[in-house]
């Protein structure tokens, strides 16, 4: 049981938690059993059927209903004398300022998404307030407590950046399945049925063939009556047959590379599909169209099973006629959505079918959905693990007891019989430039560079910044922000379409900027530097950003990452940090004497297991 | 009342875990027994895991009354006197543990641990003692001993000298 000193820096503390889903309920369920009295909780979601195999606060009735909301309600029930308050909202919003997080003693984090980590990490800085972090990803997790001058921040090492990949490598030379989810998911599928406007790279050969593009974009437009049927075959003929044949054509792409079989369907299919199969007339849809799933017409059960190229060609066909029957409404306004079965089909169909042309293993439903909609898998008990540590130390931030703070791994398997490792923090990175100001380099083409390139690539996804400002000097390229009225802010609209070295301040080599986030309160100094080539494979972004010392802790592929970003972005980075190697006072904890004990319990029996008395443990512990 | 593969409403359900130990595992755990004595903080903490987790049923004894202990350790119990009054432990935590997961069968079984024999204790997978004393343990190693089958787990989570 908690001592009396712990038991008052407990009862009074004022506590934020960043996130409501799989640590978030164990996470408010331990610190209401531990006595917390004043928790506040930020979640932006909603709560959806898959969360509940684990997100125990939630009810199947409670599906499309606030997260930080229902868990608040949940938890009032068996405390009802506590303070809990919710908000059912974006953390990135500009409401949570440094003043707002400034009124608590601790942030307690259980996100599922690097981008909002940082940017927590930043306002904790800012307010400077202890942060303690955590994540899991099935078996694995770790805690990491942030105290400001103390320990590193969040983002002193690095994280992996989302795994992306060239664009050539999705439209032309796919090697990997996740590459085949890629085409089908961002080209294929956007195409079909997203927003017109968009541009798309699905058509990209290395050598473009001089045939007209206007021809190729007639062939994803469905004429007023054409039958659905033809339209599919159509399509498909078109991306797995002729659209292959084309880039066959380009010998030098294959002249190292296993060549794509270009497949057609009237090789794989029969003639007609309406009168092979009857099920296709009268769709058993009956509940709206959230319900209409081409693996039912075509009455597949198992998405485990593993289906064939004709299998995956029946779905890639009903699928499509499916939309286009039931949903048409919606064609032109879609984005992919995991949740939402008959995409999922339809990509998955998609993708195996490009996998089978490239000699690429095909994949299950249920794999792909996986991929395609980068679902983290996630247990109870890993989160019930985690939540107890982020607790424990918790309390020890509230108590000061900064000799005690510790980053904890949770492993998959013990390793010297113990599952958790506990490793102490870190001293703060001083070449970070979050906490500790250092400047960047920037290596990028002063006169083949907009503006709108560096704010979106460098300040937006590589720092991290939310809302930014933008210096040369005294003068101000870029800002946003509601105040702005609308002279300025055609200004900044203009400046973001001109080349850097155009710009009315222009940048050029040696040039240094001032990136700024005001909400965060970092302030970056960027030092330009210009460079007339970039590496089309490597450095597809034509922008390179360094400066920051890169730990040695994180492995080598961070490296192959960090600089290979293209337009096309894939999956969220797993939420499990690497489990630090570098030692930069590092202590651990020792293991020798607990062995013993652990000896002397277990009984003969293999089929009889103690769990050893932890308060037995702890005492034994200390006597060390 | 399961088969060799998941329903509809399990898959669904289960996603994320599947994803971690797949649907074979899964199927086992649907037809898994547990049975759990004495529930209180850590016990309580397992059961509503292993509910989520989606075994086939869990069997619960506890015949104590609620108190005010109970009510501190065991999040399970709402302190609702409504909601608790003239029932034991197991079967407060029968209503609130059936409600994290309407797939699993949750049944409570009146009457001491040591009574039971090994017939009783033959049905079940993994049986999990929460609290009693050196002669619980020894009265539920017995018939344990007694069971043929060989690949089930007995654990015991008691505090305190033994």
């Amino acid at each position: 049981m908690a001592t009396q000193e712990q038991q008052s820096a407990i009862k009074g503390a004022k506590v934020l938690m960043v996130g409501a889903g799989g640590i978030g309920c164990e996470l408010l369920k331990t610190l209401a059993l531990s006595g917390f009295e004043d928790i506040h909780i930020i979640d932006m979601d909603t709560i959806e059927v898959s969360n509940l195999n684990r997100q125990f606060l939630f009810r199947r009735s409670h599906v499309g209903q606030s997260k930080a909301k229902v868990a608040r309600d949940a938890v009032l029930r068996f405390r009802p004398h506590i303070n809990i308050s919710s908000y059912h909202a974006n953390v990135k919003n500009p409401e949570f300022d440094a003043d707002f997080f400034k009124q608590f003693d601790v942030v307690l984090n259980g996100l599922d998404n690097l981008d909002a980590r940082r940017h927590v990490n930043r306002l904790c800085l800012a307010a400077d307030i202890p942060l303690v972090e955590s994540g899991t990803t099935g078996f694995l997790g770790q805690v990491t407590v942030h105290v400001k001058g103390k320990t590193e921040c969040y983002e002193c090492q690095t994280k992996p950046a989302p795994k992306t990949y060239p664009v050539c490598t999705i439209t032309s030379t796919p090697t990997k399945f996740v590459h085949c989810i890629v085409w089908a998911k961002e080209l294929l599928f956007a195409k079909l049925f997203g927003d017109k406007n968009q541009d798309n790279d699905l058509n990209v050969r290395p050598n473009n063939a001089a045939s007209s593009s206007k021809e190729r974009e007639d062939v994803f437009e469905r004429a007023e009556d054409e039958d659905i049927e033809q339209y599919g075959r159509k399509i498909y003929d078109h991306v797995f047959g002729s659209n292959i044949e084309a880039a066959l054509a380009n010998e030098e792409t294959w002249k190292n590379r296993r060549r794509p079989r270009p497949i057609y369907s009237k090789d794989i299919l029969p003639e007609s599909l309406t009168q092979q199969n009857g099920i296709t007339q009268n769709c058993s849809v009956t509940d709206g169209d959230s319900m209409v799933s081409a693996m039912s017409s075509l009455g597949l059960k198992n998405p485990q099973e593993l289906w064939g190229l004709t299998q995956n060609s029946l779905l890639f066909i009903e699928a499509l006629k499916l939309f286009f029957a039931k949903r048409k409404k919606e064609i032109g306004h879609l984005t992919f959505d995991k949740d939402d079965q008959l995409a999922v089909e339809f990509v998955t169909a998609a993708a195996n079918i490009r996998a089978e042309s490239f000699g690429i293993p095909l994949h299950s439903l249920f794999e792909a959905k996986g991929i395609a909609g980068n679902i983290v898998h996630a247990v109870a008990t890993t989160n019930a693990i985690i939540a107890g540590l982020i607790v424990i130390e918790a309390i020890k931030v509230l108590k000061k007891d900064a000799n005690k703070y510790r980053m904890t791994y949770c492993l998959e398997h013990p390793s010297r019989k113990m599952l958790l490792m506990p490793v102490e923090p870190f001293e703060p990175n001083p070449a970070c430039y979050v906490c500790s100001k250092t400047p960047l380099v920037l290596e990028i083409n002063t006169q083949k560079s907009k503006l709108r390139d560096l704010v979106d690539r460098i300040v937006k996804a590589k720092l991290g910044m939310n809302l930014p400002l933008i210096m040369h000097g005294a003068s101000l390229l870029y800002e946003v922000g509601d105040d702005l009225d609308d002279i300025m802010v055609a200004n900044y609209n203009a400046n973001l379409e001109k080349y850097l070295s155009e710009l009315p301040s222009p940048v050029v080599n040696g040039s240094i900027l001032t990136v700024e986030d005001l909400q965060q309160e970092l302030s970056c100094k960027i030092n330009v530097k210009h460079r007339e080539e970039f590496d089309e494979e490597k450095e597809p972004e034509e922008m390179v950003l360094s400066g920051w010392t890169q730990s040695p802790a994180t492995n080598g592929d961070n490296a192959s990452t960090s600089n290979n970003e293209n337009a096309i972005d894939v999956t969220e980075s797993s939420s499990v940090a690497e489990i630090p190697t570098k030692k930069r006072r590092l202590s651990e904890f020792q293991p020798e004497n607990h062995k013993k004990e652990i000896e002397k319990v277990e009984s003969e029996d293999d089929d009889l297991m103690e769990i050893e008395n932890p308060m037995v443990m702890s005492k034994k512990k200390k006597r060390v | 009342m399961h088969g060799e593969e998941l329903t509809e409403q399990e898959t669904a359900l289960y996603d994320r875990q599947i994803r971690v130990w797949g649907a074979d595992a899964q199927i086992r755990l649907t037809k898994s027994h547990i049975l759990v004595s004495g529930i209180k903080g850590t016990v309580a903490e397992f059961c509503k895991n292993i509910v989520l987790a989606g075994v086939g049923s869990v069997t619960l004894i506890d015949d104590g009354t609620v108190n005010e202990e109970a009510l501190n350790a065991n999040f399970l119990i709402p302190p609702d006197d409504n909601a608790y009054r003239g029932k034991t432990v197991a079967e407060v935590c029968r209503d609130s543990l059936k409600e994290f997961n309407p797939m699993v069968l949750v049944s409570v079984e009146k009457g001491d641990l040591s009574t039971l024999g090994t017939e009783f204790l033959e049905r079940f997978d993994a049986v999990v003692i929460g609290y009693g004393s050196r002669a619980t343990k020894e009265a539920i190693t017995v018939p344990w001993k007694l069971i043929p089958r060989r690949t089930s787990k007995l654990y015991f989570a008691m505090r305190g000298d033994y």
